[in-house]
């Protein structure tokens, strides 16, 4: 009922929309929903507050559940998976809460842009709980709010 | 219900790739589509459930598909998953 939910950015960088990381796989995200950031810090911070759902076991992918419903996962960098974990690190488990602006993951920007890429893809699993969003691609600070979504 | 066992030979396992890919497979059919590994199920249509299952190289999952396609969705599923190369 007209709720809205904001996004404030997980690392400083610049946000770019997702059909410019220019990615085939993340171009058509299973229907979800976001953004990419360029990273311009090794820490990433939790976007919105929540639980902790996934850390993947190569600790490039974390995703976070709102008490809304809403899941945003954070992918740190593309290909980096085959990384298998080294340059990353994490600061939270599965079932953790968060708050905004928590610490939740470490990329080693210069070992990551040497083996894969540093873009960062920020995406809602939960399209069915978008209304509308709006994205600031003016933020570049961290914890600057850079999306405000309406939720369905 | 149908069910038919395969194993991951892809170095990284299913990671947001592959996973991404399998969701899409699995979302084209009619059938309800899950994997079991390690004693835990997921939904092959939630990319966060195909995630959270942490399946690395060399893990014998199984594919589970239930609904009026079922048998095309079970084959096509765990024929993505033997052929996946990143």
């Amino acid at each position: 009922m007209g709720s809205k939910l904001d996004l404030y950015m997980p690392v400083a960088g610049k946000v770019i929309p997702i059909e410019e990381a220019n990615d085939y796989l993340i171009n058509d995200m299973v229907g979800g929903t976001g953004v990419c950031i360029i990273p311009e810090g090794d820490i990433f911070f939790a976007p919105v507050s929540g639980e902790v759902v996934l850390v993947s076991e190569n600790l490039n992918t974390i995703a976070i559940s709102t008490k809304e419903g809403l899941t945003i996962l954070i992918h740190a960098g593309l290909d980096t998976a085959k990384l298998m974990g080294r340059g990353f690190g994490t600061y939270v488990k599965i079932g953790d809460k968060v708050t905004v602006g928590d610490k939740i993951l470490y990329m080693d920007r210069d070992y990551v842009e040497l083996k894969a890429k540093l873009t960062t893809p920020i995406i809602i699993t939960t399209p069915e709980k978008v209304k509308s969003l709006v994205v600031n691609y003016k933020a570049t600070g961290a914890f600057v709010k850079f999306m405000e979504i309406s939720l369905a | 219900m149908i069910s038919k066992e395969v194993s991951v030979k892809n170095p990284t396992g299913l990671h947001a790739r592959p996973a991404t890919l399998l969701v899409k497979k699995a979302s084209s059919f009619k059938s309800d589509v899950s994997v079991e590994y390690n004693g835990k199920k997921a939904n092959v249509k939630s990319l966060i459930g195909v995630l959270s299952l942490g399946v690395t190289k060399g893990a014998n999952i199984t594919v589970i598909a239930n609904g009026e396609d079922e048998e095309v969705a079970c084959e096509e599923v765990a024929k993505l998953i033997e052929t996946l190369e990143e």
